[in-house]
């Protein structure tokens, strides 16, 4: 396998081939930031290479591996990160124009502990600006630019971890960190066609992370299949002390496919004759026929009525207004490139806190809620997004006017959900599903991933633009 | 969960509004030195502040109006820095 080949593949796949010395991490690096600088620049995917850091990554790989001090999957294999994630030596902009050159003297957790599994660290990807904490209504807002979808670029990538998503479906890393607030890895996942985990909340530290929302702030990984995702998130998982919410505890259960047969999922299905994208539909709904037919019991799920997403809107508007703050003051908002998000950390500020203490207390019922509903089933399926990868051009309000059916409640009850391509919609865009577990039941959600994939191959096709034939 | 409020509107609320001018006293933190005064509203952003800021409100109201039990714990997490051991 050529190093141009092993980006096309999964982590899973080359990791033995690196592990054998069969597969030159160094050569691989080489390989990946030439792919970055080439078409990651032309779809608007990255924020900053890091080609010294890779260079010497990768070197110590070389060497380690050579000696026989092998450290894992992710020895020797190339990365990228949203551009919200602290790295020591390389600015850490956040997507936002005022912020361009800020850095950082330590690295953010998560980039230390792949540090030490002997992952090579490559780029800092694009992202929208803020993560989209100051809102944000078109695809445009941020300082690189709209990130294209890898498959049509004239799409968007989705945010706001637009660049993980897009250079992973590229194929121009072996897999990304992205994070999540309210839709950003699973949009992006769903758009580019690649497996992303949204973990439960608390499980990834976020010491060393932008805070956009810290009571809903989380950071997962973004790969071309539900293993590699298992493999990156067995690394970055585990308390921090820089991050008072991270949990001490660790999910339980194992991610073989195998361990998923006899899983009671419950179907979550919008809609989809008012607002749904039919083509959305067909694939979902082959998508819960291959499912049951692989030995999981599937039924019909209700969700409770609560307003999910008025709960989701004030808690959200009000932590990122507190956590931008200085921002605001300072006037530098107005180098936004969204006209609006100038205004909206003030407007935030007319929810009293009284409003917000509530919003909280809603919240709270929303977990309960859940809490019993996963008491029925063990897993959740719905699609990821009502609709395929909208057109860059769009205004966000209009293309984006439903979204993700267990966004707002799912992110707000801090439960883990993995999205994995489903199918593809006649024009070749990816279409994506979301398996949604009770909090720690992130390798459940993976075993339930992992038996699908080994059952499809929605995950193995590639864009034109990673090199191959579009299939 | 229900969807009483659509994304579009949910946009629009984040989206729409220039909100600041209408709540002077609000920017009160440090400013920058070099920060620019801000800039006048125009008629019609003015219109949107407003519409924004209602919005916002009616929102926080639809939650208002949901049946909490009195001294529900509100989903915060604090925890006390314990001793080292």
């Amino acid at each position: 396998m050529t190093p141009q080949e092993a980006l096309d593949a999964t982590v899973a796949e080359i990791a033995p081939l690196i592990r054998s010395r069969q597969l030159s991490p160094v050569a691989l690096a080489e390989a990946s930031l030439h792919r970055l600088e080439t078409v990651g620049r032309s779809l608007n995917a990255v924020a900053t290479l890091t080609p010294e850091r890779a260079r010497e990554e990768a070197r110590a790989a070389e060497q380690e591996i050579a000696a026989g001090r092998y450290r894992g999957p992710l020895h020797g294999v190339p990365y990228g990160a949203k551009d919200l994630l602290a790295t020591r030596g390389t600015a850490t902009g956040w997507g936002a124009r005022p912020l361009r050159s800020q850095s950082f003297d330590e690295d953010a957790a998560v980039i230390q502990r792949l540090h030490d599994a002997g992952a090579v660290l490559v780029a800092k990807l694009a992202m929208i600006e803020l993560a989209g904490g100051l809102g944000y209504n078109t695809a445009a807002a941020s300082s690189s630019g709209a990130t294209s979808d890898p498959w049509d670029r004239a799409r968007w990538s989705c945010g706001s971890s637009s660049g993980s998503g897009s250079a992973t479906a590229a194929a121009l890393v072996g897999f990304s960190i992205g994070s999540e607030t309210w839709g950003s890895i699973l949009c992006p996942s769903a758009f580019n066609g690649v497996s992303g985990l949204r973990p439960t909340y608390g499980l990834v530290p976020r010491t060393g992370a932008m805070a956009l929302s810290w009571t809903m702030d989380k950071i997962g990984p973004m790969a071309r299949s539900a293993e590699d995702c298992g493999l990156v998130i067995e690394i970055i998982a585990g308390r921090d002390a820089g991050d008072p919410a991270s949990l001490a505890q660790t999910p339980g259960g194992d991610t073989t496919p195998a361990a998923a047969r006899g899983y009671r999922v419950g179907v979550v299905r919008p809609d989809f004759g008012k607002i749904y994208d039919r083509e959305v539909e067909a694939a979902f709904e082959e998508a819960v026929r291959t499912i049951s037919g692989l030995g999981v019991f599937v039924s019909d799920a209700k969700l409770p009525e609560l307003p999910c997403d008025e709960t989701a809107i004030i808690v959200i508007t009000v932590e990122a207004a507190a956590a931008f703050e200085p921002l605001i003051t300072s006037g530098r908002v107005r180098e936004l490139v969204e006209p609006a998000a100038k205004w909206a950390g003030d407007m935030a500020k007319s929810v009293s806190g009284v409003d917000y203490v509530r919003a909280m207390q809603v919240r709270r019922l929303i977990q309960q809620a859940f809490d019993a509903m996963f008491g029925t089933y063990d897993l959740l399926l719905s699609p990821t997004m009502p609709i395929v990868a909208a057109r860059i051009a769009d205004k966000l309000e209009t293309s984006f006017a439903y979204g993700d059916p267990l966004g707002s409640g799912g992110n707000l009850a801090g439960l883990p959900a993995l999205s994995i391509p489903c199918g593809f919609s006649r024009a070749g865009l990816p279409i994506g599903m979301q398996i949604v577990g009770a909090p720690l039941s992130d390798r459940e959600a993976l075993s339930l991933g992992r038996l699908y994939q080994e059952n499809t191959d929605w995950h193995r096709r590639r864009p034109p633009t990673a090199g191959g034939k579009a299939r | 969960m229900s969807r009483r409020i659509t994304r579009r509107a949910a946009a629009r609320l984040l989206l729409s509004g220039p909100a600041a001018l209408a709540m002077p006293d609000l920017l009160v933190g440090k400013t920058s030195p070099k920060a620019p005064a801000r800039p006048a509203l125009s008629a019609a952003e003015r219109r949107q502040l407003d519409k924004s800021v209602a919005q916002l409100r009616e929102t926080a109201g639809k939650l208002r109006k949901v049946a909490v039990p009195m001294g529900s714990e509100p989903a915060f997490v604090f925890q006390p820095i314990l001793p080292k051991e």
